[in-house]
């Protein structure tokens, strides 16, 4: 291992104990931790931005192609919202063309790609081969019918009309009980990743100064409560 | 209420367990079996019918807090086209995500055999604004798109870049979708359905539930959820890394999440008529 392996070793080790000492109560180490992340991903985004404004606008229109200048100027305009309030309709402009080159590429597909294949995968046969596979099949043709019944206000959802609306609100559950249940292990995976280098070599140097600090609050918040 | 009592009703006990619990499964694996999923197994079974030199794109829009979850899955496919002599070829579109930095880490981390090269066997071409019409213009015309690779040397220079014009050239899309509320729709707008290529993606457990229709109805190839996608990705190759090393605590994590919930269960069901005589 390199001295500068090493000391990332620690600083990522030390950074990670400083971001879960939220978990005993706000504190300033925690604050400090956050306001690096912010600082550092605010940074990144800045800097990566001025570099394709150089190299993909001015550079390229000061050679052969002035077209990306127009693109530099359509971009400046966002800044107008800032001018004197006669100009800062300036600044719609660029939304507009955003939105509009946005719209443009996505719409030519959405269709295929989002409505009509989901729509293709709902019609399925409830009889198939196999139970199994009769019984998946039923679930989703079921299942859908009775979600979109849910959300169709035209009708009172009682007498008859209860039963597919229960089905289709116990099914949503199940969604977000499974979404939960995903949301929980990527949880996980934020405290396991980082912890493999607090209990790595060099970063488990930190664990006792980490607890020593720990008691110490503990300590001295106790003796507060006591006064 | 006596220490005891108070101790176990403060929440911040379970975050104690919960580390605890974690950092003993890094430190001494335990081995808990994993299956791989067919979701899993579809990508590998596509991959392995590639013929070698074929090409593979890569979306790599992660970003750095979302980066442990993607990471794994996106070093074991690093690793696995390296073995199988895939080219591996990154772009990220994705104007939030930060992972032009995050892709030369992995370069540096996996360790590369000395006869890949990169600009030869893989290559990062950077960051390309403009999102999804960024996009649909690298599907349509890559060389006049992406002018230079993420390390600033011309793509012209890059032999590995030779072949590729348009989409058409790649055997294989894959996606990770590492940015905040970023889903497949724009690989299967842009990439699936006008060119007809495989789009497999990876992407953060808490979106996978709402991406799986879309490997239901066979417009994406598979999905790597999170760290288990990885791992069972690793598995399934049979290069083992950090996705795998990291399953153990995962497991346990969630053995334990269980018993908490059945226990508070049982509580609040066991204090009910005391609640209720009062």
């Amino acid at each position: 291992m390199t001295p500068l392996e090493g000391f990332t070793g620690i600083v990522a080790a030390g950074l990670s104990l400083m971001v879960w000492s939220i978990l005993y109560r706000p504190n300033s180490l925690f604050r400090m931790c956050e306001n690096v992340y912010v600082g550092a991903a605010t940074g990144f985004s800045v800097v990566v931005g001025l570099k394709e404004i150089w190299s993909r606008g001015i550079l390229q229109a000061s050679g052969q192609n002035p077209l990306p200048a127009v693109a530099v100027v359509v971009g400046l305009l966002m800044y107008a919202r800032f001018a004197q309030r006669g100009w800062r309709w300036l600044a719609r402009l660029p939304l507009a063309v955003l939105l509009g080159v946005g719209f443009g590429a996505s719409i030519r597909a959405v269709i295929q790609a989002q409505i009509i294949e989901q729509i293709r995968d709902t019609m399925r046969p409830l009889v198939t081969g196999t139970a199994l596979g009769s019984i998946n099949n039923i679930i989703i043709v079921v299942g859908t019918l009775c979600t979109l019944f849910y959300f169709f206000y035209s009708v009172e959802h009682t007498g008859v009309f209860q039963y597919p609306s229960r089905i289709g609100r116990a099914i949503m559950m199940m969604a977000f009980g499974a979404s939960f249940g995903m949301i929980f292990q990527g949880r996980i995976v934020t405290l396991s990743s980082p912890m493999m280098a607090v209990v790595r070599y060099p970063g488990s140097y930190l664990i006792p100064i980490g607890l020593i600090v720990l008691f110490y609050a503990i300590w001295r918040d106790s003796k507060k409560a006591c006064k | 209420m006596s220490l005891v009592g108070k101790i176990l009703r403060d929440y911040r006990v379970v975050y104690v367990i919960l580390l605890v619990l974690v950092a003993a499964a890094l430190v001494t694996p335990l081995g808990l079996p994993l299956l791989v999923s067919k979701e899993v197994k579809t990508i590998y079974d596509h991959l392995e019918s590639i013929p070698p030199g074929s090409n593979i794109g890569v979306g790599s829009d992660f970003m750095f807090e979302t980066f442990p979850e993607m990471g794994d899955s996106f070093r074991a496919l690093f690793r696995y086209c390296l073995k199988k002599n895939l080219n591996f070829i990154c772009i990220n579109t994705d104007v939030k995500a930060q992972g032009n930095p995050l892709v030369e880490q992995v370069f540096r981390e996996v360790s590369i055999p000395k006869e890949k090269k990169y600009g030869v066997d893989y290559v990062n071409l950077g960051f390309l604004p403009g999102e999804e019409a960024a996009l649909a213009n690298f599907a349509k015309d890559v060389q006049g798109t992406a002018v230079r690779d993420a390390r600033g040397t011309p793509i012209s220079e890059l032999p590995i870049m030779k072949n590729v014009k348009t989409m058409k050239d790649f055997a294989l899309w894959f996606g990770f979708g590492g940015v905040t509320g970023d889903y497949p729709e724009r690989y299967l707008r842009q990439i699936q359905v006008p060119y007809k290529i495989g789009v497999a993606y990876a992407c953060q457990a808490g979106v996978a539930p709402t991406i799986k229709p879309y490997v239901a109805s066979g417009q994406l190839l598979g999905l790597l959820s999170s760290v288990r996608g990885g791992a069972e990705f690793e598995l399934i190759t049979g290069m083992l890394g950090g996705g795998a090393v990291q399953m153990d605590s995962l497991s346990l994590s969630h053995m334990f999440m269980l018993l908490v919930i059945i226990a508070g269960n049982i509580y609040w069901f066991g204090t009910r008529s005391g609640r209720e005589n009062r």
